[in-house]
């Protein structure tokens, strides 16, 4: 099962700049750094560390981590994995508990303290590959991968194109209950969905003779050297609408997850990993900080949320400082609001750096054909008839 | 309508009906002399008007910003076109996210790279058969010492008499139309904003106008566009031997091979349309070789396989999540190519000359359409839904593989081939601008 951590703790000024650059040396290098051995993560599917500054007060550290499994197991796990790197991190913040090393068992019960009494809760928390973990994710790559070995051989490519001469056999089509359970979902929040439209469309500022900004990008923002991107958010929420976003993101949440996202999409998009949306303390105020985890390029991904999640994003962003009146269809305005609020992790870690979420699922599916339909006895039986 | 007395010609045309092309790189010594000489351009330009009797000599001009520089243009006018412009396609980031490494690395590139001369000028002149090329030129070298400036080097390139492609495939099928190029309008067409400035685009925006913010008015930027040059080097007779060795050596297993490879049989007839044997009737037949989509009638990619290589750089209505917001995206990632080939027709007895394609590709937002289709598309390994697959014709490889994988649906089980060599390689690159007619004159004017 799938969890998701959101720490935010204050770091010691004095201490911010060494602790930038052991991150930035860590993220720089995650196969071989030597501070943090992440082939111990295995539970971790993605993570990152992050920090922001803010005007008038001390930098804060955000840590998020989408894993497996309970938040107390894991808080364990990241002592086992992070070992003297827990010193180097935390203990460059404010309140960290200091006797990793002389009473473990304290540090244990005072950790977990710390970590949870700097904790947010994640009230909309999206996951392609809903609570499958991260050895199944690598499992069923592996069986794909042996089972393209096998087809790949020449005697298979023989087989496969006398195979392809075979005549096949329709079956009747059957009653497809999934599917017309979906489309009468679908019916039922077409007024809801209209509704929405209204409500969140109030301030229309689209002006066809304004295109926006000339957007200048930074390159860290766009760089990308593993398939997965990260994209951090901490954009400062509208004090007066604090209460109307808490109750968004209540009602958001369940729409993110089954059985309302399908195959693997949030908004018909195909391309995030993980994603989520928290409210968490700022010195001027409460903060809205949205973090995710997806392939492509970030020109692509913005183009994709404007396109088909702009009604979910206006709801959203749209109670935020500084955010366009036009709503996130002024997309030069949306990109370059998006562009003031997005923060650099210094470490970002993939369990996966090669695999979008298109091959996850693929592979899931595969995987989960054959252990329903050929269990191996099955399979047993079905062979021994040909 | 397109103020089409404003727009230069190759915006319109391809001006096919003159074979021959010279593409002269120059760089400006003498600011206010080259102003003179690109103020007794401006009335000879071609510009996109629809001529009564076709013209015997075309001739159309762009800048880079380093050229916009030298003409005066005030700082914040050059500062206000594009990032892409202004660093050029040569800069290391960026050509490592276009897959211009290794092989492809701009230190190795003919012209554009970081150790070959700067150029500031593109004159592409165009005329009937390489002697009227040739002459042409001679005629524009006899002047550019008295203008200030200094020739770095020329590209030569030609339309094939069959307009096939070095590989062997018809190419220059698929462009889009424009709405207010004609007419009349067909629903497929294209925004013009997409590749002028200055016009309605596809996000219902008009197209931000460089420079006019900062000088308070449109005519630097308006009818102008980008222009993205490319020297493409095609390596033939890898091609060959690559399909030599994954098939069993007969033409039939080699042309369909590669058909799938690319989307079209040699003649240009889509496999979508003719899914088993080339169809050269059809291949030539401009009514009916584009007129086709995926969703319906090969949503798998059964006959036109999903990474081949006109499917990937326009992938009309097979994106996610549905048919007509494919379309939709697909029309904010569009390009108008004018491209010729270069090098000399392949032979067996010439495997190793040099020759290729010169692609040349026209745009508003070079990041948005050209590099999109690019890196998005054509480069990703993972283009919908692959696993590792580039487009095995025209994409890099990546830096630690020379090799790339082909997937080929088919039933009962897809066929993976593996082992696609990389047969384009990048020899040279350039982004300018190609201003409106208002434009150059304007830019004639300028005080250094």
């Amino acid at each position: 099962m799938h969890n998701a951590l959101t720490i935010v703790t204050a770091i010691k000024p004095a201490e911010r700049v060494t602790l930038e650059n052991l991150l930035l040396e860590i993220g720089n290098d995650i196969c071989h750094n030597s501070y943090m051995d992440f082939t111990k993560a295995t539970t971790t599917h993605f993570c990152r560390w992050v920090i922001f500054d803010e005007a008038t007060s001390t930098p804060q550290l955000l840590f998020t981590s989408n894993f497996d499994g309970t938040i107390d197991t894991y808080i364990d796990t990241l002592i086992a994995w992070l070992g003297p790197a827990l010193d180097s991190i935390w203990g460059a913040c404010i309140d960290y508990p200091t006797m990793r090393t002389t009473d473990p068992a304290l540090f244990r019960r005072q950790f977990h303290n710390y970590l949870t009494t700097h904790s947010f809760a994640n009230p909309v928390f999206f996951r392609a590959y809903f609570n499958r973990s991260v050895e199944e994710v690598r499992r069923t790559r592996e069986l794909r991968d042996s089972l393209r070995d096998v087809l790949n051989t020449p005697a298979s490519e023989r087989f496969g194109r006398a195979a392809s001469r075979v005549p096949l056999i329709e079956q009747p089509a059957r009653l497809n209950i999934a599917g017309g359970l979906a489309k009468l979902v679908g019916l039922i929040f077409a007024p809801f969905n209209a509704a929405l439209n209204r409500v969140t469309y109030r301030e229309p500022g689209f002006d066809p003779h304004d295109p926006g900004p000339t957007l200048h990008i930074p390159l860290t923002v766009t760089e990308r050297v593993i398939v997965q991107n990260e994209l951090t958010i901490i954009a400062q929420i509208e004090p007066s609408r604090l209460l109307w976003m808490r109750i968004v993101l209540l009602v958001a949440g369940p729409f993110t997850n089954p059985p309302f996202t399908k195959d693997g999409k949030l908004s018909d998009m195909t391309t995030i990993h993980f994603a989520r949306w928290s409210i968490i303390n700022g010195r001027e105020g409460k903060r809205l900080m949205f973090e995710s985890n997806y392939d492509g390029s970030w020109e692509k991904y913005i183009d994709d949320f404007i396109d088909h999640a702009w009604r979910g994003l206006d709801l959203i962003f749209g109670n935020c400082v500084g955010w366009p009146k036009g709503g996130s269809r002024s997309s030069q305005y949306f990109k370059q609001a998006i562009i003031d609020n997005q923060k650099r992790a210094q470490v970002f870690y993939s369990a996966y750096p090669d695999m979008t979420v298109r091959n996850i699922l693929n592979n899931l599916a595969i995987s989960d054909a054959m252990g329903r339909f050929f269990g191996v006895k099955a399979a047993r039986q079905w062979l021994n008839r040909l | 309508m397109l103020e089409f007395d404003q727009i230069q010609g190759l915006v319109l045309s391809g001006y096919g009906h003159l074979d021959h092309a010279g593409y002269v790189f120059l760089r400006i010594d003498e600011a206010a002399k080259a102003r003179h000489w690109l103020a007794e351009q401006v009335p000879k330009v071609t510009n996109a008007r629809k001529p009564v009797v076709k013209p015997e000599r075309c001739m159309n001009i762009a800048l880079t910003a380093t050229g916009l520089r030298a003409l005066g243009l005030p700082h914040d006018a050059v500062e206000s076109f594009s990032t892409e412009f202004r660093e050029g396609p040569a800069e290391p980031n960026r050509a490592r996210i276009m897959g211009d490494t290794a092989l492809n690395d701009p230190a190795n590139w003919d012209y554009g790279g970081p150790r070959t001369e700067r150029f500031d000028l593109l004159l592409m002149l165009f005329a009937e058969g390489h002697a009227g090329r040739d002459a042409y030129r001679e005629e524009y070298r006899a002047g550019f010492e008295a203008a200030g400036l200094t020739e770095v080097c020329t590209q030569n390139g030609y339309r094939t008499p069959d307009s096939h492609e070095h590989f062997g495939f018809f190419d220059g099928i698929s462009q889009p139309g424009i709405v207010g190029a004609k007419e009349s309008t067909s629903p497929e067409d294209v925004q013009a904003g997409e590749f002028v400035f200055g016009y309605m685009n596809e996000y219902a925006h008009l197209s931000p106008v460089p420079g006019s913010t900062a000088l308070g008015d449109d005519v630097l930027g308006k009818n102008g566009t980008y222009l993205v040059f490319r020297k493409l080097a095609q390596d033939v007779t890898a091609l060959h031997t690559f399909l030599s060795s994954a098939t069993d050596g007969t033409a039939a297993q080699m042309d369909f091979l590669g058909a799938k490879m690319v989307g079209r049989w040699r003649s240009g007839a889509p496999l979508v349309l003719s899914p088993h044997a080339d169809d050269p009737l059809l291949g030539e037949d401009t009514k009916r070789n584009n007129a086709f989509l995926f969703a319906e009638a090969d949503p798998l990619g059964m006959a036109c396989p999903i990474g081949s290589h006109v499917r990937r750089t326009n992938p009309r209505d097979s994106l996610e999540p549905s048919p007509p917001e494919s379309l939709k995206t697909v029309r904010r990632h569009a390009i108008l190519r004018r491209g010729r080939s270069y090098g000399a027709l392949y032979d067996e007895t010439n495997g190793d000359h040099l020759r290729g394609l010169i692609f040349i590709a026209l745009n508003t937002d070079i990041k948005r359409q050209f590099e999109f289709i690019q890196g998005a598309w054509m480069n990703d390994p993972q283009f919908a839904g692959l696993y590792d697959g580039r487009d095995p014709i025209s994409a890099a490889r990546s830096p630690d593989n020379p090799h790339t994988t082909m997937t080929i649906p088919r039933f009962p089980f897809s066929r993976e081939v593996c082992g696609v060599p990389q047969m384009v390689t990048t020899q040279g690159a350039g982004y300018f601008f190609l201003p409106g007619i208002a434009a150059l004159e304007y830019l004639s004017t300028l005080q250094s």
